[in-house]
């Protein structure tokens, strides 16, 4: 029992940065109703006509479909690799750990811009034409090391006891793997994919660089914002937050199930280990 | 050093899977990560030859990046944005994060849920949002005329150092605060009620127990933000003007504008290097005040 | 006796929300007192404590100091201190800082000195560069005790701070306790659900149950005169038996007991009809059955090293009874003989019972 403390000042820096983050967002989704298409006051009316415009525009739709596949693809590569990686992270011999946790992880500290660049100059001398598919290349390079995290730390928060009690029991480590780890975990990484998608949705920097003829949402919200007033900017900015909105919903409802989850569900699993 | 009950529950793990499931990642990421770096780090010794490089080896690229007066001042602006921009986020992120741990109750899941969920508005979408806001006929602007504040916009708003800083700021809070919560989470509460008890005010308990407590896990928020903040290229191009353009932005024209892979080469790892040296001073300075690797008791 | 420590509650009363933690405690404390708050878990001691301690504001009630209303005063300006009950040392500072804290806050002029007597105090002279982690946790909680009393504290306060011992490192604390609550005279105030610790270490115990104080006393009142059943069953084993009050006659009461007539002491307060007699296990004396008196069958017998504990089945009595037979007095009786029941009615307590 922790009993929580006042803290008035806190709370007052807590506050002014939940308005911080939200007011500028809150902006954006609401100038993308506007009628008249500037960002400034006065506001003068409600109106749909951004929208229509938007969603009937060519090109856009075409971005929105590219984006989806892309993200799509990435986060299933993503979690079947990065399922296994953490696995065999947090179970292969000791001495392996540290030198493999520094190339999953060192992504993380590199700026998207060095990642970039440097993908761009290697597709060149290896004669690679860009396309999505060194899109996905890019994105799986800057997704991985999240996916990781998160699933690594799933992984060690299991009790070993469950995994050396399912092979006392007669399992095989593939079997356990089936039986006993995977329904332990599967909401974390569910969470983890989702998070993946929406990392992969939203990517810029590197894709900056790696794109070829067809776009992404990102790049085509890039190439409008060089217009001076484009209202159609607020309306792709508002589909953007709520798409990735929507996946972070999910992803946090499934860490927060698992987090609840985990100590009703040992019980019943173990009988399954054996049959 | 471990603990018997760690080491043995290391060792009992070991025995359950082979290490080999590792290795399509592994190859992945060397093949797709460490390849292209390793190259492009190569690159940066080679001849120029117009979007592409050629024998033979030479410094020329290291020697264009750092004569030139310019890539000077674009260092020393990212490294004064980067570093404003670190200080900022974690100046505002450990009262956050301290709320979250010890003073939130039953308001924690939602407001660590709200505070994360800005993590994914796009990227893109926030350094718009700043543009609109800050401009001249942005919104800050126009409200304040509207309100009979101010006659004329206030100019000073964008296109500078500063409102790259606050964009950047904007764009990293939600890190830090997930940083520092983490690294809040091992510190007991009754600490700080101890450090009540022992007769410290709340300046003197975050200068004496607080802080040092989350010193590391500070460090690492603030190196993170500040190494992305200096490599930022696109901030800089909405939101910057001329006043607050980055060395990101150089890299990027030597690469796709101009054509120059080596000096966007040797300005990229010149700048890695530059972070790696910050780097190796905050690890030296926290081990010397013996900050580093801080065991909590359960 | 000076009065400068004395410490009083009046009228506490704390809830959580719809839960009242404590209800209306009054209580005074007088200087070098070693007084322990002792019940259950969720009882309300710890919540007191955090009270005295200045990080629970209560609901309702004062808290005088030295005859001084503190109840407002936050916990850092008051001059009273705690050993937490996990220890709860600082885990970037050494064993020397540790102890030094409270010092360096208030600026205090000979730090060094201090420190070194208060570690000598706790008997860790030697282990001023050791951290948190290297220590165990025995030495955890001496450390603890250091850094509270280097500070001269009018009260200190303890929770629980041997609840997460092994139990010998616990029974060795407990001297440790005792020790250094005889050479610095301070009073404490401690706080735990074990009754053992409570017996051993107190000079004035108080029962508390669901936010109400049960009862207050000695360790010797409380345990042959109880005041309540819960007070009976919490302080030591014991035999809470329903009885029948049948005559008041000075300093004796009959009672009925399943139909056979006892003899118990009286004292105030006690009125006929239905009642509560407690008889420790110890009291009972186990024999071949005797004509009228009580008798029982032996259900379980354990060995405990001093002695047995057996369990009884008795005519007449819903519950089993318990009774202690020391390891001297020859073998234990078998399980399933009949035997017989029997305990010197002096050292027996009798207690009214509230209406239903």
């Amino acid at each position: 029992m922790s009993v929580t403390q006042r803290s008035p000042i806190t709370y007052a820096v807590t506050l002014l940065a939940l308005v911080f983050l939200y007011l500028p967002l809150a902006m954006v989704v609401l100038f993308s109703f506007h009628a008249t298409g500037a960002v400034s006051f006065p506001f003068t009316g409600f109106s749909l006509r951004w929208y229509r415009e938007t969603l009937g525009d060519e090109i856009f739709r075409s971005t929105l479909w590219n984006s989806t596949v892309v993200a799509i693809s990435v986060s299933v590569v993503t979690l079947v690799i990065g399922t296994m990686a953490a696995y065999g992270l947090t179970r292969c011999a000791p001495r392996l750990r540290a030198p493999l946790a520094l190339l999953f992880f060192l992504p993380i500290t590199l700026p998207g811009l060095f990642v970039g660049i440097a993908l761009l100059v290697y597709f060149a001398r290896l004669d690679i034409q860009l396309s999505l598919t060194t899109v996905m290349i890019g994105h799986f390079v800057y997704v991985f090391p999240y996916f990781l995290l998160v699933a690594k730390a799933a992984l060690d928060r299991l009790d070993p006891a469950l995994e050396e009690a399912a092979a006392d029991l007669g399992a095989s480590p593939w079997r356990i793997f089936r039986k006993v780890t995977l329904p332990l975990i599967w909401p974390v990484l569910a969470g983890a994919t989702a998070l993946a998608f929406a990392l992969s949705f939203d990517e810029f920097i590197i894709t900056f660089f790696i794109i070829g003829p067809d776009s992404t949402l990102p790049m085509f919200m890039y190439s409008r914002l060089h217009r001076t007033v484009d209202p159609a900017i607020n309306v792709v900015s508002t589909l953007l937050l709520a798409i990735t909105l929507v996946f972070w919903v999910i992803a946090f409802a499934f860490a927060v199930r698992a987090a609840r989850g985990r100590a009703r569900a040992t019980d019943t699993l173990l009988g399954e280990a054996a049959a | 050093m471990t603990s018997v009950a760690e080491a043995s529950r290391e060792t009992r793990r070991a025995r359950f899977g082979p290490g080999a499931l590792t290795l399509p990642a592994a190859f992945g990421l060397l093949l797709f990560f460490a390849a292209p770096l390793g190259t492009f780090f190569l690159y940066s010794f080679l001849t120029n030859s117009l979007y592409e490089v050629s024998r033979p080896l030479t410094l020329e690229g290291y020697s264009d990046a750092l004569s030139s007066e310019v890539n000077r001042t674009l260092g020393v602006n990212s490294l004064v944005v980067g570093l404003c921009a670190a200080a900022a986020t974690v100046v505002i992120g450990l009262p956050v994060a301290y709320w979250l741990r010890f003073a939130a109750g039953r308001w924690q899941v939602l407001v660590l849920f709200l505070i994360t969920a800005t993590l994914f508005a796009s990227y893109l979408v926030r350094i718009f949002a700043w543009q609109s806001i800050l401009g001249g006929n942005g919104l800050l602007n126009s409200g304040l005329r509207r309100l009979g504040v101010i006659d004329e916009p206030l100019g000073f708003l964008l296109y500078n150092r500063f409102s790259v800083t606050v964009a950047l700021v904007h764009i990293f809070l939600p890190y830090v605060v997930l940083v520092l919560y983490a690294g809040f989470r091992p510190v007991s509460p009754a600490l700080v009620e101890a450090a009540q008890d022992l007769g410290a005010n709340a300046f003197t308990r975050w200068r004496r127990v607080i802080l040092p407590l989350v010193a590391a896990p500070a460090v690492t928020a603030f190196m993170l933000v500040f190494v992305l903040s200096a490599a930022d290229y696109v901030t800089p191009q909405f939101v910057g003007g001329t006043d607050g353009a980055l060395l990101g932005v150089r890299i990027q024209a030597a690469l796709t504008g101009v054509g120059n892979w080596p000096l966007g080469a040797a300005l990229s790892f010149l700048m890695l290097a530059a972070f790696l040296l910050c780097y190796l001073l905050t690890v030296l300075a926290l081990r010397l005040l013996r900050l580093d690797r801080i065991r909590f008791v359960s | 006796m000076t009065e400068e420590s004395r410490l009083e509650l009046e009228g506490v009363t704390h809830r959580y929300g719809t839960v009242t933690a404590l209800q209306d405690v009054s209580l005074t404390i007088s200087d070098g007192e070693f007084v322990t708050l002792l019940g259950p878990s969720g009882c309300g001691k710890t919540t007191l404590l955090r009270i005295v301690a200045g990080f629970i504001r209560p609901s309702e009630g004062r808290l005088l100091l030295q005859g001084r209303d503190v109840t407002r005063i936050p916990p850092h300006r008051r001059p009273v201190n705690m050993v937490f009950q996990r220890a709860a040392l600082f885990p970037h500072l050494d064993v020397f800082e540790n102890v030094a804290f409270g010092l360096r806050v208030s600026g205090a002029p000979d730090i060094e000195a201090r420190v070194t007597e208060a570690l000598r105090l706790v008997r860790l002279v030697g282990f001023e560069r050791r951290r948190a982690h290297e220590l165990s946790g025995g030495q955890l909680q001496r450390v603890a005790l250091a850094r509270a009393l280097v500070n001269r504290p009018r009260v200190l306060l303890l929770d629980e701070p041997l609840a997460a011992l092994d139990l010998r490192i616990r029974l060795e604390m407990e001297a440790e306790l005792r020790r250094v609550h005889r050479e610095t005279g301070a009073t404490f105030v401690y706080v735990t659900h074990d009754q053992g610790e409570a017996l051993a270490l107190s000079d004035r115990i108080v029962v508390f149950d669901q936010g109400n104080v049960e009862q207050v006393g000695t360790p010797d009142e409380i345990y042959r005169r109880p005041a309540t059943p819960f007070a009976a069953r919490f302080v030591g084993d014991a035999n809470v038996l329903p009885v029948h009050v049948v005559e008041l006659s000075g300093t004796r009461a009959t009672l009925d007991l399943a139909g056979i007539r006892f003899s118990a002491p009286s004292h105030d307060g006690l009125a006929a009809g239905p009642g509560w007699l407690v008889v420790r296990p110890e009291v009972i004396r186990l024999g071949t059955v005797a004509g009228d008196g009580m008798r029982g069958v032996v259900r379980d017998v354990a060995f405990r090293g001093s002695g047995f504990a057996c369990e009884l089945d008795v005519e007449g009595l819903s519950e089993p009874m318990k009774a202690e037979v020391s390891a001297e007095s020859g073998a234990p009786p078998e399980l399933g003989s009949a035997i017989g029941i029997a305990w010197d009615s002096e050292a027996v307590c009798l207690l009214s019972r509230k209406p239903e």
